[in-house]
């Protein structure tokens, strides 16, 4: 459970957006949407623990329980997807996916699950691929499996379908709810297309808030 | 991230790495510019007087040498750049550019002696060109009796010093080529009815002179100031400024240091007046360039000269290169070489044998110095960058352009105006003479160049990157060890290369510094040049190149090797 309460980000004293308050439960998706320049961003790098100091951030954020503003970047498990698939160029694909797995699994447990998770995606065999041979829609659909097998508590996923040509979106979103469903972890998605949000999502539109 | 109000760990290398290479050059500057005005304790001098500066002056060579500096330091400047100019008129952006491109990186990597021997063994009236001419033309059967190396009026030295520097430009300006949208300019020049020659003489050429000018003064500065070059290719007597100084900091006669110091006061003054008319000369230039583009005068022939000269001229300066290194390396092996022959008569690996038994100490002595001093600086150049991402996140726009003349400042202060002062700031503290003394200056080099060469690449760095690894492994180090720095990694090798080289290239600190304990390859070489055993010299020579060069062969191999199966990762 994700929640976000008297949630507000100002900037040089101005406040970008009118205070937020929601929650969002687990395999449910929390859709921001508004005008480039909102705040959209901003409040994924915030969530995410990078939000630049010129900020300030009130309000409480909290995940499972947990106040995440006390958290540093690396202990808060969030996982975030961006538009560009920022997958390491100078790994493979196995090499890719498994720097994000917990050292606890095995190597034999890491290979499996890097090999289901492949398949699951219709990659199966592509673990020594060189990830500069992959497609647009193959390193997009790896970058989110990267993500999910470094198992966060909550995604989040910034325009990460506005890269995609239009063919390719409607498939790939079908896909990337089903796999977050099966997660059981809360979404909270950025965009300014309405299309991508699935049904059942709860909708915050932030209305820039002009001085 | 945490909001800590204590000092972040990092935010201490900016200052200490600027406290490395400026503190010498600070207590440099004042401990020569007071034995310049007399005060020089250490023989017994305690009164401020302007003796030095009148012994200076009366000096028979002084007003020859200043002559001689001038003409030489500023028409090798002058040439230098005039031949970058020509170059890229002529030649970018093309295949043929791309090439240059890449044999730029072991062109710059010859150290200054080495180059300067090797071009002496090239154009000597028994040189090899005079040969070749010989044995095609059949117009020198004998040696001519031509000066043309280490002559009075310092053509060798100016040819030499502008053969030395115009890569050095040509680099520096690679950064910044492509920002100027050369295509674009030259698409609208020719739309307004004017010719690609105007478009590069009076948009892309000033535009591409603003963001070089921080090179180029520090080519005037080295231009005026070299030693090395200077007394392999310069006149002899008298010789130039930074060359007569030398001698006075050497001579027996402990009162000389006070001239000697008056006389690096007096080519650091030269040297600022220099930069501060290349500075002022801006303006005039500048309506200069107003007139003609508002008048658009311009005949609309395409380039016709520009094209086959900037060939021919990169041709012959890669030939140069090529043919010194060739003939230093046959010279090394002649035994018995008469003129007019093309190759020797006799071979022999005496000269090798000799040279290694001698070779033992100053070798290491060169590498350790080398290695050491690139690793530090690395390191600490390293440590600033990333300082320096932590404080673009923290105030979103960070502007570093006046940091920049603070990089340069060693470059841009002679050598010789400050080492000797430093030196005897090392005496006061007892680390003269010691192996970090000698570290220390060169670091004083070193630091300024790595800087330059890591942090185009290192700030160009996407940061995404580091943060998905944050967020995907959770832990810092490996965040930076596993991802950052092996995706930086070929810049990282090729900054530390150039540390080395420009390590292995320094003359005057060894010198200065270390006050007779060290010997490096470079100090012995250039000491064999002026000599007249042209076999050991040109073994020193090679051994000087060697380094570098097989230094940055590793550098490019290692990740070639690493990367081999990424296509992501190969060069542009």
């Amino acid at each position: 459970m994700f929640s976000l309460t008297d949630y507000q980000i100002s900037l040089h004293g101005k406040v970008l957006f009118k205070p937020i308050n929601t929650s969002v439960a687990n395999q449910k998706v929390l859709a921001i949407t508004g005008a480039s320049g909102s705040g959209k961003s901003t409040i994924m790098a915030d969530i995410s623990g990078v939000l630049p100091p010129v900020f300030t951030s009130t309000g409480q954020i909290s995940l499972n329980s947990k106040d995440l503003r006390s958290l540093p970047v690396e202990k808060r498990k969030v996982g975030i997807l961006f538009q560009d698939d920022l997958l390491f160029p100078h790994l493979n694909v196995y090499e890719n996916l498994v720097f994000g797995l917990a050292k606890k699994w095995t190597t034999a447990e890491k290979e499996k699950r890097i090999c289901e998770a492949l398949a699951d995606a219709n990659l199966q065999g592509y673990d020594k691929r060189d990830i500069a041979t992959l497609s647009g829609g193959q390193r997009a659909r790896i970058s989110l499996i990267r993500t999910l097998l470094s198992e966060p508590e909550l995604i989040l996923l910034d325009e990460p379908f506005s890269k995609l040509d239009k063919a390719l979106r409607q498939q790939f979103r079908q896909w990337v709810f089903a796999q977050l469903e099966n997660m059981n972890i809360p979404t909270v998605l950025v965009t300014h297309d309405l299309d991508d949000i699935p049904t059942g999502s709860t909708v915050i539109h932030l209305e820039t808030i002009h001085a | 991230m945490e909001k800590t109000r204590q000092v972040h760990p990092l935010a201490i290398f900016p200052l200490l790495t600027t406290g490395v290479f400026l503190i010498p050059v600070i207590l440099g500057l004042l401990g020569t510019w007071l034995p310049a005005f007399g005060y020089f304790p250490a023989i017994g001098l305690d009164r401020i007087s302007l003796q030095p500066w009148v012994d200076l002056f009366n000096h028979p060579s002084f007003f020859s040498a200043v002559a001689k500096t001038l003409i030489s330091g500023i028409g090798a400047s002058v040439l230098a750049i005039l031949l970058t100019a020509i170059l890229l008129i002529g030649t970018y952006p093309s295949r043929f550019f791309n090439a240059i491109e890449r044999v730029l990186a072991p062109i710059l990597s010859v150290p200054h002696a080495a180059f300067a021997i090797g071009i002496s063994y090239l154009i000597t009236p028994s040189g090899w060109f005079i040969r070749g001419a010989e044995s095609v033309f059949g117009w020198f059967p004998v040696p001519p009796l031509w000066t043309t190396f280490q002559d009075p009026w310092g053509v060798s030295l100016i040819i030499t010093l502008a053969l030395k520097e115009m890569p050095f430009l040509l680099f520096m300006s690679l950064a910044v080529l492509p920002s100027l949208n050369t295509s674009k300019a030259l698409w609208l020049s020719k739309s307004m009815g004017n010719g690609a020659r105007f478009a590069w003489l009076w948009l892309l050429l000033p535009q591409l002179y603003r963001q070089i000018k921080l090179p180029f003064f520090a080519v005037i500065a080295f231009s005026l100031t070299v030693v090395d070059i200077a007394l392999i290719a310069g006149p002899t007597t008298p010789p130039t400024l930074a060359v007569l100084i030398t001698q006075l900091f050497n001579d027996p006669n402990l009162l000389q240091r006070t001239v000697g110091a008056a006389g690096a006061t007096t080519l650091l003054a030269l040297v600022m007046a220099s930069l501060l008319i290349t500075h002022l000369a801006e303006w005039p230039l500048r309506e200069l360039r107003s007139a003609f583009i508002r008048h658009g005068r311009q005949t609309s022939h395409w380039m016709s000269w520009e094209k086959p000269m900037a060939l021919v001229l990169a041709l012959g300066i890669g030939l140069v290169y090529l043919c010194s290194t060739l003939v230093t390396f046959i010279w090394s092996f002649a035994q018995r070489w008469r003129f007019p022959d093309i190759l020797p008569n006799e071979f022999s690996v005496r000269a090798w044998a000799r040279v290694f038994e001698r070779i033992g100490e100053p070798f290491w002595c060169t590498f350790w110095l080398a290695i050491l001093s690139a690793c530090i600086a690395l390191v600490l150049v390293i440590l600033v960058l990333e300082n320096e991402v932590r404080l673009r996140w923290q105030r979103g726009r960070f502007d570093t352009s006046k940091a920049l003349w603070l990089i340069y400042l060693p470059l841009l202060v002679p050598q010789i105006a400050f080492l000797f002062g430093f030196q005897v700031a090392l005496i006061q503290i007892g680390w003269d003479g010691q192996f970090i003394a000698l570290l220390w200056s060169h670091l004083v080099f070193v630091v300024p160049y790595v800087f330059l060469t890591l942090s185009g690449p290192y700030r160009k760095f996407d940061d995404r990157f580091f943060w998905q690894a944050l967020s995907l492994r959770q832990a810092r180090y490996p965040a930076y060890w596993r991802i950052k720095f092996p995706m930086l990694l070929r810049p990282i090798l090729y900054a530390f290369s150039t540390g080395f080289a420009v390590s292995i290239a320094q003359y005057l600190p060894t010198l200065f510094i270390g006050a007779g304990y060290f010997s490096t390859i470079t100090t012995e070489a250039v000491a064999m040049s002026t000599g007249s055993d042209r076999r050991m010299t040109a073994v020193l020579a090679l051994w000087q190149q060697i380094l570098p060069l097989s230094i940055f062969a590793l550098a490019t191999l290692l990740p070639a090797l690493r990367f081999r199966s990424r296509r992501a990762m190969q060069q542009r």
